[in-house]
């Protein structure tokens, strides 16, 4: 479903990754951890196409077709869906409009039949109770006035609205209470199935706790620099980063997991 | 001399035969006055932003005053008419196509709060006497004096004592004639102690024919009155410059709502003297400009009362190679203690050739008052781009939605459903004319 082939990507000159290798299969759910810096965030804004993330070699292919040619709307009509990790807020935009434009552009795209009026809103509505967001939200401006849980559960009421094929969560469990979390997890396992793939970007083994993961990576200074299942978290969580400086894991081949 | 100051000298050497010869010591008064105004230039302090000679130079447009009109028009022209009005409202309709009164397709049964000058009784003609051209500020103003030179008709609107207006007066300007001509629009409103009432102001041109207009309006908010004016200004073909007095007694309110489009020239000067203790006046506006097209708002608060208040909000779009301007003064005269004023411009330029032009000015004579104002100058904000368009929203289609919500503020605030939805909606196509594609 996606393959980053030597992906090298660079902000204002800086280089932040320098040749990172993954494949994601549909169905799979990937956990990258790293240290701060790492360029976790990094991946996630090249993958989404924001400005100023420039990608200066290698490949990301998303179901044979070349992701980094595609503006970011037609990235995220192809199935791709980034859980920011900070949401912005957009006053003067309601969350109604906002989602209603979006849904519409997807179908549109995807040759689905539009939906009623009147099937949004059903649908609207139950996506609001599965995230334990209070439907009058839908009313106010784009993550205007939420808190911080608030608006990552809006990520995900958004993701369980749009059905991505291809979810990119970048920290979306920090900065959560434990209740938090949880909706935050039943909403992404809400959407598990064999045909749509997660890649969750995150600090803590916490979130892994309740989506199991079938493979997990350390990113560090920009290369994947170890792979392993979801036993790896453990050890990280348990032993911290430092331990793998010294290892030198990393091929310089494509790494299949 | 060009051709706009011409065709006035000719008009008011003119003989006249005019309906309102009662009004004949106004237009004398206001000739007089033009005989030594000159038309403002870039050196004018108040106009320096605009060429303004450079936009009027090929307007060769005959002047005209309004004018009643009895005689049944075409039902293909009503029923154009009647697409451009704002749906479900109930009001107090009164038409004017191209500086004409149309009385067919106005409601003037039951409506005794509205009168054209040529059809003033004895005493309403003395109140517009008394009341027209009556403050001295404006004598300077060259546009308003040629309003009042060619002054043959205008609409009173009188809001007698205690009385509250069951349902909005709208007044609607159409331009739909192929001839490009000024025409001279005059409004009075004078509302009495203790009155009540809502004023909706709507100038539109539904087939893009271009016209000036020269627009003069009085408004009068005796003590205890309360007005609520709202004025769409939707004529993106017309030229247009209005000056707009307001004068307010003791404890009244004076509430405005204006939503301009500009045009190839739009100029509002809008003047509000706070003369009684404990007046307020709340004005809201936000303008749109796009092409070539330029727009100006010049606003000034006159605090000369103590214990008053003004609130002054406008938002600005900007967009191609548009021009705009806003100035927005706060007076507080030395009596005024205790004042509070605020005034706030932000803008949004949405092409890098698009120009604003802000301007807060405080002039402070009293030392108890409490004053703020700000302006600030934008683009539209890369994250919340990047975030609509992370969801599938096209980067013109998130621009419009964007734009649509730096606006939002002051549409919503617009006091009837239905006023609101008119506006929504016209600005909502508006922007989507947006193209913006190639700048990537």
């Amino acid at each position: 479903m996606l393959n980053i082939t030597n992906l090298r990507a660079k902000i204002d000159d800086k280089e932040i990754l320098k040749g990172l290798n993954i494949e994601v299969k549909p169905g799979e759910v990937h956990a990258i951890m790293g240290p701060n810096g790492s360029g976790k965030s990094t991946l996630s804004n090249v993958l989404a196409g924001r400005d100023n993330y420039e990608a200066t070699d290698g490949t990301v292919m998303f179901e044979g077709k070349d992701l980094l040619t595609l503006e970011p709307e037609n990235r995220a009509r192809e199935g791709i869906f980034l859980a920011f990790q900070y949401p912005v807020e957009i006053p003067g935009v309601s969350n109604l409009e906002f989602l209603k434009t979006s849904l519409e552009c997807l179908h549109a795209h995807q040759n689905k039949p539009l939906l009623s009026a009147v099937e949004f809103m059903k649908l609207a509505r139950e996506k609001c109770r599965l995230v334990d967001l209070d439907t009058d939200f839908l009313k106010r401006g784009v993550n205007e006035g939420f808190s911080g849980g608030e608006k990552k559960r809006n990520e995900i009421m958004q993701m369980l609205m749009l059905e991505p094929k291809l979810c990119l969560l970048d920290e979306t469990d920090s900065g959560l209470d434990i209740d938090a979390l949880k909706v935050v997890a039943d909403g992404i396992n809400e959407l598990r199935s064999p045909e749509r793939s997660f890649i969750l970007i995150t600090h803590y083994q916490r979130l892994l706790d309740y989506v199991r993961p079938d493979f997990v990576h350390v990113l560090a200074d920009g290369k994947i620099v170890k792979s392993g299942g979801s036993e790896l978290a453990l050890e990280l969580e348990e032993k911290g980063y430092s331990w793998l400086d010294s290892g030198t894991e990393q091929s310089d081949n494509p790494l299949k997991v | 001399m060009n051709n706009l100051q011409q065709k006035t000298t000719d008009y008011s050497n003119a003989q006249l035969s005019p309906k309102t010869p009662w009004l004949q010591g106004i237009r004398d008064a206001a000739s007089e006055r033009l005989r030594v105004l000159q038309l403002p230039t870039k050196k004018t302090e108040d106009w320096k932003y605009l060429k303004l000679e450079k936009l009027l130079a090929d307007d060769q447009l005959d002047a005209q005053s309004m004018q009643v009109r009895n005689s049944k028009s075409t039902d293909d022209t009503d029923e154009d008419l009647s697409q451009s009005l704002i749906k479900g409202l109930d009001a107090y309709r009164l038409v004017f196509v191209d500086g004409v009164f149309m009385s067919e397709l106005s409601h003037l049964d039951r409506n005794p709060y509205s009168v054209l000058f040529s059809e003033a009784n004895t005493a309403q003609q003395q109140l517009i006497v008394d009341h027209l051209d009556s403050s001295h500020n404006y004598y300077h103003d060259y546009f308003s004096s040629q309003n009042s030179a060619q002054l043959e008709d205008g609409l009173l609107i009188h809001i007698p004592k205690d009385c509250e207006v069951d349902k909005p007066l709208y007044i609607v300007n159409l331009t739909q004639s192929e001839q490009p001509k000024t025409n001279m629009m005059r409004l009075l409103i004078i509302a009495e102690t203790g009155s009540k009432a809502t004023i909706i102001e709507h100038e539109d041109a539904p087939l893009k024919h271009t016209s000036m207009v020269n627009t003069v309006i009085e408004c009068f908010v005796n003590d205890n009155a309360h007005i609520t004016h709202s004025r769409l200004q939707l004529d993106e073909s017309v030229t247009s410059i209005c000056s707009h007095r307001v004068k307010q007694g003791y404890h009244s309110t004076y509430q405005q709502h204006q939503i301009s489009l500009a045009s190839k020239l739009k100029r509002n000067d809008l003047t509000v003297s706070l003369q009684g203790e404990y007046a307020s006046t709340d004005i809201r506006g936000s303008f749109y400009g796009r092409h070539q097209q330029t727009i100006d708002n010049h606003t000034c608060m006159q605090h000369i009362a103590p214990n008053c208040s003004s609130n002054e909000v406008f938002r600005g779009l900007v967009d191609d190679q548009a021009n705009a301007v806003f100035n927005g003064r706060i007076h507080i005269y030395p009596d005024a203690q205790k004042t509070l004023a605020e005034l706030s411009n932000k803008n949004l330029l949405l092409s890098d050739s698009a120009t604003i032009n802000t301007k807060p000015e405080l002039e402070i004579y009293a030392d108890d008052v409490r004053c703020s104002h700000g302006a600030t100058v934008g683009q539209i904000d890369s994250e919340a781009l990047f975030y609509l368009q992370s969801r599938g929203i096209p980067r013109v289609e998130a621009k419009r939605l964007l734009s649509l919500a730096f606006i939002a503020e002051i549409v919503e605030q617009l006091p009837q459903n239905s006023v609101r939805e008119f506006v929504a909606q016209r600005s909502s196509s508006l922007l989507s004319s947006l193209h913006h594609e190639g700048e990537r």
